[in-house]
């Protein structure tokens, strides 16, 4: 029988679905009677889907786990599902935000919650995508809490935002362009190079350059992580990966499923090295798309996620030192 | 609640003081559910916001009730509304009750109305004409997503996909799979409207508000697959107030006193 809780996180109700572990004979049991795992699963929302993710990956999961004798959860981050809050307009500015670890916070809060009312010695966080993201930066915010990682196609690129739903940049109206464009020519580009009054103004970011400052900088950047052998792409997120890479140092066990080969390269050789670390079980899902909602994904994924949990985090085992 | 030993997960949004009337709110298809989901819990809010009390409930099978979606049908699903609706009688206290139906909810409800006495009313969004027909449309989603997972290779068509479901395989639609029972009983589900031109309101939604029903290419794709700027969730302001305009003045006929 699932259970629906509702928890308030910084005066924010955030609604969920508690799924509770069943004992070794498949029965459902309350987990105070120490039967099942002291070990909880938090899914958090697959992108900007509700609870129960696409093609109710989220539930299947959640129920089987617990049929495995796993407590689980599943919830609402703010603004999603059946959660109250406000949202960004444009889709891709909401995935910018959870990118930039806007949910990070309210998942962390939610893990030590759950963590000390169901008295869990910790819990195992993920999600797809964006889910997958909020997790990583939860990790890192309550790494006490947090005893693995289950990533379905985590994003570790950032989206890029339409310009429409950024702040209007000043320096870019059209009067600032001509005079840009007149200050840019090549003479004054020459003159500016040998004064030193230029260069003041430039140091101090009160030049007609400062718009090119960014470049200079990105151009560097690129210089010294190609110095470094960082065959990241570009627009990496890098605090994320950071993040994980941190984890994955600490010897966090972390399921890693993704759907594209694409995935492959970045994941296995440009963020963690050539070196597989052995807290990481990479797994690859073919037929099926980014939301594992063709190709019997569904199952496929649930089953990966169970055999990850018995290999890394065994009931008996978990039973045993509760 | 629970129906026929299956867990329903509903949530009821009451407004502030005593309701001006019920609103028993059906949401899409299974496939449709997470796309919607934000749409529909902002109109049932905002119903709230203006003094209806509403229910909102997932179908068997799918979201957050229990069941497996393989074993249901349009029949459980019907009998799903029923229940909801006998609930809301419960606490009815007088008000008048008017369902309320999105895509195929639009067509459960639709065939509903004549076997809950209550019922005082009918919105319906964007209702399909037919059940078969609303499923022979959404295998284009399986199409679709055959295309983007396969490409030109191993393509079956919507034909040899409707061929399967008569054999009795079960065929995957975006995460959920169809049965020859859910098949079958489609055929025999038509929208049946009231007699009373005057009980019901029925809106076919334009393009505008796609997302509110589903979305269209790409909308299981990730980040990387997306790069035009889209809504998080439509505008729906234009919608939302017309259709509690008729809301309104369908409450208001029912407090006249029949002639």
């Amino acid at each position: 029988m699932r259970q629906i809780l509702q928890i308030n996180i910084a005066e924010m109700p955030l609604v969920g679905t508690y799924h509770p572990p069943a004992d070794p004979a498949g029965v459902q049991a309350s987990h105070s009677h120490g039967e099942a795992s002291d070990i909880g699963l938090l899914l958090l929302n697959f992108g900007q889907a509700p609870r129960a993710g696409l093609g109710d990956l989220a539930v299947r999961v959640a129920d089987r786990v617990a049929q495995c004798g796993y407590p689980a959860f599943r919830f609402d981050l703010p603004g999603l599902g059946d959660s109250t809050g406000d949202l960004p307009a444009v889709i891709q500015a909401f995935w910018r935000y959870v990118q930039d670890g806007g949910h990070a916070d309210c998942a962390a809060r939610l893990v030590s919650t759950l963590k000390d009312r169901f008295r869990l010695r910790g819990l195992i966080v993920g999600g797809l995508c964006g889910g997958a993201i909020s997790a990583i930066y939860a990790a890192d915010r309550v790494s006490q809490d947090v005893l693995g990682l289950v990533l379905l196609e985590p994003e570790f690129v950032l989206t890029h935002v339409p310009m429409d739903d950024q702040q209007p940049n000043p320096a870019r109206a059209p009067d600032a362009m001509s005079t840009r464009y007149y200050l840019l020519t090549l003479s004054h580009i020459r003159r500016d190079l040998l004064s030193p009054r230029a260069w003041r103004r430039f140091v101090c970011g009160q030049s007609a350059y400062r718009e090119h400052v960014r470049l200079i900088r990105h151009l560097l950047t690129r210089q010294i992580r190609r110095l470094r052998r960082d065959s990241l792409p570009d627009d990496a997120n890098l605090p994320l990966i950071h993040h994980w890479r941190q984890q994955v140092k600490r010897n966090l066990a972390s399921l890693v499923i993704c759907a594209e080969p694409s995935q492959r390269q970045l994941i296995q050789k440009d963020i963690l090295g050539s070196r597989k670390p052995p807290a990481v079980s990479y797994v690859e899902v073919t037929g099926t798309n980014h939301m594992f909602v063709a190709g019997n994904g569904c199952q496929r994924v649930t089953e990966h996620i169970c055999h990850w949990l018995d290999e890394h985090f065994p009931v008996a085992q978990n039973s045993a030192a509760a | 609640m629970t129906v026929n030993q299956r867990q329903l997960y509903y949530v009821l949004h009451c407004p502030a003081g005593r309701p001006k009337a019920q609103i028993l709110a059906a949401g899409p298809f299974a496939s449709e559910r997470a796309h919607a989901y934000a749409s529909w819990v902002r109109w049932a809010r905002f119903l709230a916001d203006h003094g209806y009390e509403v229910m909102r409930f997932d179908y068997s099978g799918v979201g957050e009730s229990t069941g497996q979606f393989e074993q249901m049908s349009f029949d459980d699903w019907l009998d799903d509304v029923c229940h909801t609706a006998r609930f809301l009688d419960r606490r009815a206290d007088g008000c008048p009750l008017i369902l309320n139906g999105l895509g195929f909810g639009g067509l459960l409800v639709a065939k509903a109305f004549g076997k809950i006495p209550r019922a005082d009313g009918l919105l319906l969004w964007s209702a399909p004409i037919c059940g078969r027909d609303m499923l022979y449309d959404m295998l284009r989603l399986r199409l679709m997503t055959d295309f983007a997972v396969t490409g030109n290779t191993q393509r079956s068509s919507r034909d040899q996909y409707i061929a399967q479901l008569q054999a009795g395989k079960l065929v995957e639609v975006e995460g959920y799979h169809w049965s020859k029972r859910l098949w079958d009983q489609a055929a025999s589900y038509q929208l049946e409207l009231p007699d009373d031109a005057g009980v019901y309101r029925s809106v076919q939604l334009s393009t505008a508000v796609g997302p509110l029903a589903g979305g269209g290419a790409g909308r299981n794709a990730g980040p990387r697959a997306r790069s035009r700027p889209q809504p998080l969730s439509p505008d729906l302001t234009d919608l939302f107030t017309e259709n509690l305009h008729w809301l309104d003045q369908r409450v208001e006929q029912l407090r006249r006193p029949r002639p």
